[in-house]
């Protein structure tokens, strides 16, 4: 009887963590790749009240030195996001980007884009940038946050 | 009794050579609803259950309405209509190509004749869809053989849903918005005042088809129209400022084929509009437009319609207006280009030039706005190399059509421009245009660093080269005139057709491409060009436009950005860009100025007629006598 419910807790234990798995999965991007061009990244669609959005990236063969996230607001603002998770100000400048020191797992690169904002108060759609360089390139790809309250 | 005299003299002067900084009229729910009530009664006295459309000055869609029909509907049931440029044959003239045939939701079609309405127009002048389709065909008048394009050809292409500067949601008020098939050039768009100051407009189609008038020697019974006029009863522009008492050119532009002394119905008695019952219509809704319910207008001017004077002096005057977001932040401010380059614009620069370029404005004699004597009224955009908005302004009632004409112009200034216009052309696809112009001007074109105003890039894009001359082939990035159409442009439309598809693919859930794929709402970001780093989106991000009023900025002979004016007639808007450029220039002695005349494309012949670069007014200023202001600069 005991050994029943120790099963059974696994087995439960077990579907969680896979339902757990499967709601991150469709939090999060399938893995993309940068380029020196710029990438145009699948556009991900938010409730502006509470934003988490996250993108993986694949490196193949590179090393990357620093990296970076941007945005661009609907109305005219650009900000770039602070190793310290805050948004400040951008001039556009590439040479004034601040490096997030995002760290790369087996060959993936996450960048922790937005976690747990509220932008309510932001212009919708935003076009983020997420880019990283290695020795010998800038890289990067861009996508548009949407909200899912465009029309009310 | 003298001062008398000369206190009443003080304000009609001041009333005829100014216009209010700031309107407070706007239209109130009950007021959208009486102008629901008098349209919906005039096409149920002439048979034709309409589409009809009602925005604020900025476009926010303050009602949205479909009449019982059996007429055609998308799988989705949405009633839809079809455009082409012959209304004879509504599935389109054969080998016509670009938009023509596309079925459109009625809505969206009702909605962008009554963006043109209100965007066309301001205080000083009242423009509708039919002003616009005379002026944005091949020949100005419209079958006036011989004579140039129309004065504003191209400027259908604009104010697209996928520009980044045009708000694309209705969860607030402020504007521009976005219109779902740009500014429209099928009568029946109409714009709305009260007490003389423009507040909205009203849009409608009834007919089933999305065209132009392709004959301005008669005048037309147009359904679309009239049902239009009979909602506008009450809420008419002042007489004196009617597209019909406003000349161009010599020639008289077009309000309205009919007034509303044709109506079958009288608006006075229309039933009012909750008392009509659901068997005649309903209000209908519009993803990301429009959600069903009527709403109040904003008031132009307030921060609440996105467009407000600027208090911070920057520009050396008080009446300079700027756009502001939701929370009254200014949304351009000049900044700094984003090049990283030495030569790059800095934050004052910007600040210096456009204050040069409103300082001609409010100089310059209006040429499309009534009383005479009025000073231009435009909107000012200062772009870099990326593309990216280092400025915007503009004068208080510059119509509104000219905040996103502004940017395109100065955006297609900078990039036609640059040394990377041909690689990035080809990259998005658009290769067949190289090749044709590099045939026609030569070899290495646009990647050359000629200078190419929007005048001299607008020459290029005509369906006759030189411009109206019959029998002559077309600009390299026209369409032949035998597939040419205000809905098939060439390089213009071909740059945004995707976009435009997939916008109405969301808006619509059909498949329009074939492709077995519904796509999302198009980015905010047009084109298929290369996003850049420094701005997350193209370098054309709302399209390019091909009528004048723009050049590139230089450095020491070294390409910086671009200038954009749009909002009064096309040489002022050239000589407010240009002149602007030259005077900042000189105010600043940084360097920063026009190209270098040896670069500029008016040194080009191809086909042997020479391209232009910009065209000014002869004797432009309201107080001074100077004459060839541009010469030799």
């Amino acid at each position: 009887m005991k050994k029943a419910a120790v099963i059974r807790s696994v087995l439960l234990s077990i579907v969680l963590t896979i339902l757990v798995f499967l709601f991150l999965a469709t939090q999060a991007r399938a893995e993309e790749t940068l380029s020196p061009t710029g990438s145009k990244l699948a556009a991900v669609t938010v409730n502006p009240v509470l934003v988490t959005s996250t993108v993986s990236v694949a490196l193949g063969a590179d090393t990357p030195t620093t990296t970076h996230v941007t945005a661009h607001t609907a109305s005219g603002k650009a900000l770039q996001r602070s190793n310290l998770g805050y948004w400040v100000p951008w001039d556009g400048n590439l040479m004034s980007l601040i490096d997030n020191h995002f760290t790369a797992t087996g060959g993936t690169l996450v960048f922790k884009v937005v976690k747990d904002e509220n932008m309510s108060d932001e212009l919708f759609p935003i076009r983020v940038m997420v880019a990283y360089r290695t020795a010998v390139a800038f890289k990067y790809g861009v996508f548009e946050l949407r909200t899912t309250t465009a029309t009310k | 009794m003298r001062k008398y005299i000369a206190l009443v003299f003080l304000i009609a002067l001041s009333l005829a050579c100014g216009r209010p900084a700031s309107a407070t009229q706007q239209l109130t729910v009950t007021e959208v609803k009486q102008i629901l009530a008098q349209a919906i009664q005039e096409a149920q006295a002439r048979g034709t259950p309409a589409a009809i459309a009602v925005v604020d000055r900025v476009g926010n869609v303050l009602a949205l309405y479909e009449m019982a029909s059996n007429n055609s509907t998308n799988a989705n049931g949405l009633r839809s209509v079809v455009i082409t440029s012959d209304p004879g044959q509504p599935t389109g003239v054969l080998g016509k190509g670009g938009l023509e045939t596309l079925s459109v939701p009625a809505r969206g079609a009702a909605l962008s004749k009554a963006i043109t309405g209100a965007y066309l127009s301001s205080n000083g002048n009242a423009f509708t869809s039919r002003t616009a389709s005379q002026i944005v065909q091949e020949h100005f008048n419209p079958k006036e053989r011989f004579a140039p394009s129309g004065p504003l050809f191209g400027v259908q292409i604009s104010q697209l849903p996928c520009s980044d500067l045009m708000s694309a949601t209705n969860t607030v008020t402020i504007g521009p918005k976005r219109s779902p098939l740009g500014l429209a050039a099928d009568p029946g768009g109409l714009p709305l005042y009260k007490s003389n100051e423009l507040v909205g407009g009203i849009g409608v189609i009834a007919d089933g088809t999305y065209s132009f008038d392709t004959n301005i020697r008669d005048y037309d019974s147009d359904n679309d129209e009239l049902i239009a006029i009979a909602g506008a009863v009450g809420f008419e522009p002042p007489t004196g400022i009617l597209g019909s008492r406003i000349t161009v050119e010599g020639k008289t532009l077009r309000y309205t084929d009919q007034s509303s002394s044709s109506l079958a119905s009288n608006p006075a008695v229309a039933t009012a509009f909750d008392q009509i019952t659901s068997t005649v219509g309903a209000l209908v809704s519009l993803s990301t437009y429009f959600d069903g319910t009527i709403q109040a207008g904003t008031a132009f001017g307030e921060a609440a319609s996105g467009y407000r004077a600027d208090t911070t002096g920057q520009y050396g005057r008080t009446n300079a207006f700027i756009l502001v977001d939701q929370t009254d932040s200014p949304r351009y401010a000049p900044k700094a280009g984003t090049e990283g380059t030495t030569t790059a614009l800095t934050a004052n620069e910007v600040t210096v030039i456009i204050k040069q370029a409103l300082n001609v404005a409010f100089s310059a004699r209006a040429q499309i706005r009534r009383p005479l004597g009025d000073y231009a009224n435009v909107t000012i955009s200062v772009v870099d190399t990326n593309g990216a908005v280092l400025g915007i302004a503009r004068s208080p009632d510059g119509p509104v059509f000219g905040t996103d004409v502004s940017l395109q112009k100065a955006r297609t200034a900078a990039f036609f421009s640059s040394t990377i216009a041909a690689d990035e052309l080809t990259t998005a696809g658009q290769s067949s245009y190289v090749t044709a112009v590099r045939a026609f001007v030569g070899s290495s074109a646009l990647s050359d660093g000629t200078a190419f105003a929007d005048r001299s890039g607008g020459n290029l894009s005509r369906p006759y080269y030189p411009d109206g001359i019959v029998g002559k082939p077309n600009g390299p990035f026209s369409k032949p005139i035998a597939s040419w159409s205000p809905f098939n442009t060439g390089l213009q439309l071909d740059l945004v057709t995707s976009n435009l598809v997939s916008h109405l693919e969301f808006l619509t859930q059909s498949d329009y491409n074939g492709d077995g794929v519904i796509n999302a709402d198009t980015d905010a970001n047009c084109t298929a060009l290369s996003v850049t780093s420094s701005t997350s989106a193209s370098r054309l991000a709302n399209g390019i436009q091909i009528f004048p009023g723009s050049v590139p900025i230089y450095r020491n002979g070294t390409l910086i950005g671009g200038i954009g004016v749009s909002g009064d007639g096309i040489d002022q808007d050239d000589m407010i860009s240009f002149l602007g450029l030259h005077n900042g220039g000189l105010e600043l002695g940084t360097g920063v100025g026009n190209a270098p005349a040896a670069i500029r494309a008016d040194n080009l012949t191809p086909q042997g007629a020479r391209l232009r670069y910009v065209n000014c007014p002869y004797k432009p200023f309201l107080n001074a006598n100077t004459q060839n202001v541009c010469a030799g600069k």
